[in-house]
């Protein structure tokens, strides 16, 4: 009993501390995943741990022909990126992020939004 | 004794593992491909040969009497633990033990040591775009080093396997809302290391297949359409997973096994599983048992350590 209390003790405590070393993953996005939206002058992605400016943590926006249509500006701050746009015509588009987190570990993923 | 000092030596493998890991210091994510992350399932293995530490993972369970009535309903609870690392890219060593507690009906309660299990598996095929992972590998379940008391065979069983992952992320966008669910699965064919015991009985080779079924909230949520839904609930995979054993020869009798609805819940530096393990028929079990697991995200925990091969680790872009 004393050692499932002592794990219980320790899953908890790693469940819920705050500060972590962990795999950045996707928090939520503007325009926001799967949305549809008038253009916008910014993609602005919030990640789940802070990233190193270094090269493979980039932003990127492609048309539906797989053109890369941003400005190729990438802001990072902290736990965000950003990268401003050109105004887009009506269509889809993906945003693609890579990010290379303070601990080291590397991720990546893509969405899309769809401009009216 | 030969158990005892086997398990020593294990150990000690560990430490040594652990020990020179520890001097390297470059790191890769774990279970993905793509945009998928394939998280691990408590009762199937996954595909990947990632770091991995399962502890503990708690099954409750009933086993039916023996057709004979030799043995009577035996309630079991299980409680065992499994690490894996990643030796050469792709390519890892694991070993699980478990502990069981047995419980015959009107009979004293008894315990021990179940047969040490070790375990090889290589990342043959990936395709990000697919979110498709196939990998090979194989487990051998050591003879003779578990109690005889709680029944562990005396003979070793060697269980070659094909392990696979699909993503449905590369669906077309008027299927958005199926592009979460993934499936993993495993297939193995157990061939124990003597055909028959002293009492006359047969070991027939069997058939090991299972799979897990899943539909990740994290990928909709990052991938397909924000739904705005808040923690917990956005960290949730609920899953379906088949658990099936299929004796092919030797008199073995009939498929047995589980299929087992449950969640896992993603946090950042662990995962909880919990299933409900449901006999398909009365050879399986006479009712319906529980499984509990916590699988610790090893390499998030101690980065320096673990997420990373011993051997041979090509990541430089971590150093740029």
């Amino acid at each position: 009993m004393k050692i499932f209390r002592i794990f219980l003790t320790i899953i908890l405590s790693l469940t819920f501390i705050s500060q972590v070393e962990a795999h950045a993953f996707l928090d939520h996005a503007e325009p926001k995943v799967g949305s549809t939206v008038v253009a916008p002058a910014q993609v602005k992605v919030w990640m789940t741990m802070d990233l190193m400016k270094k090269t493979f943590t980039t932003l990127q926006v492609f048309d539906a022909k797989g053109n890369e249509v941003d400005k190729k500006d990438v802001q990072i701050n902290e736990a965000t990126m950003m990268v401003s746009l050109p105004r887009l015509a009506a269509g889809t588009y993906t945003v693609t992020w890579k990010a290379l987190a303070i601990c080291g570990h590397k991720t990546s993923g893509t969405y899309m939004f769809t401009v009216q | 004794m030969i158990s005892f000092q086997f398990r020593r030596m294990v150990m000690a493998a560990l430490m040594s593992v652990i020990a020179w890991n520890s001097l390297t210091t470059k790191l890769q994510a774990h279970g993905f491909e793509g945009d998928r992350f394939f998280p691990p399932t408590v009762t199937t293995d996954d595909p990947f040969a990632t770091d991995e530490l399962s502890l503990p993972t708690i099954s409750f369970f009933n086993n039916p009497a023996s057709a004979d009535g030799t043995t009577p309903k035996t309630r079991e609870i299980d409680i065992s633990s499994e690490f894996d690392k990643e030796i050469f890219p792709k390519f890892a060593l694991g070993v699980t033990e478990t502990e069981i507690f047995q419980k015959p009906q009107g009979q004293t309660g008894m315990n021990g040591f179940d047969n040490l299990s070790l375990s090889a598996k290589y990342q043959l095929f990936e395709n990000g775009p697919h979110e498709f992972i196939l990998s090979i590998g194989g487990e051998i379940d050591l003879g003779g080093s578990g109690s005889k008391l709680i029944g562990a065979d005396s003979y070793s069983t060697y269980t070659p396997k094909l392990y696979y992952g699909k993503g449905f992320g590369d669906l077309p966008n008027a299927l958005k809302y199926l592009k979460p669910f993934a499936v993993t699965g495993t297939l193995g064919y157990a061939i124990p290391g003597e055909a028959g015991n002293s009492d006359g009985s047969l070991n027939p080779d069997v058939l090991q297949w299972g799979f897990a079924l899943e539909y990740s909230l994290p990928y909709l949520q990052q991938h397909v359409e924000d739904v705005e839904w808040l923690h917990p609930f956005k960290d949730i995979i609920p899953l379906v997973e088949f658990q099936m054993n299929t004796p092919v020869n030797r008199g073995g009798g009939f498929t047995t096994g589980t299929i087992n609805p449950g969640i896992l819940w993603e946090s950042k530096y662990c995962q909880i599983g919990a299933e409900a393990q449901i006999p398909i028929n009365s050879s399986t079990g006479p009712n319906v048992g529980a499984i509990f697991q916590v699988q610790f995200f090893i390499d998030d925990l101690f980065p320096k350590v673990f997420g990373h091969p011993i051997f041979f680790n090509n990541d430089k872009d971590a150093d740029k």
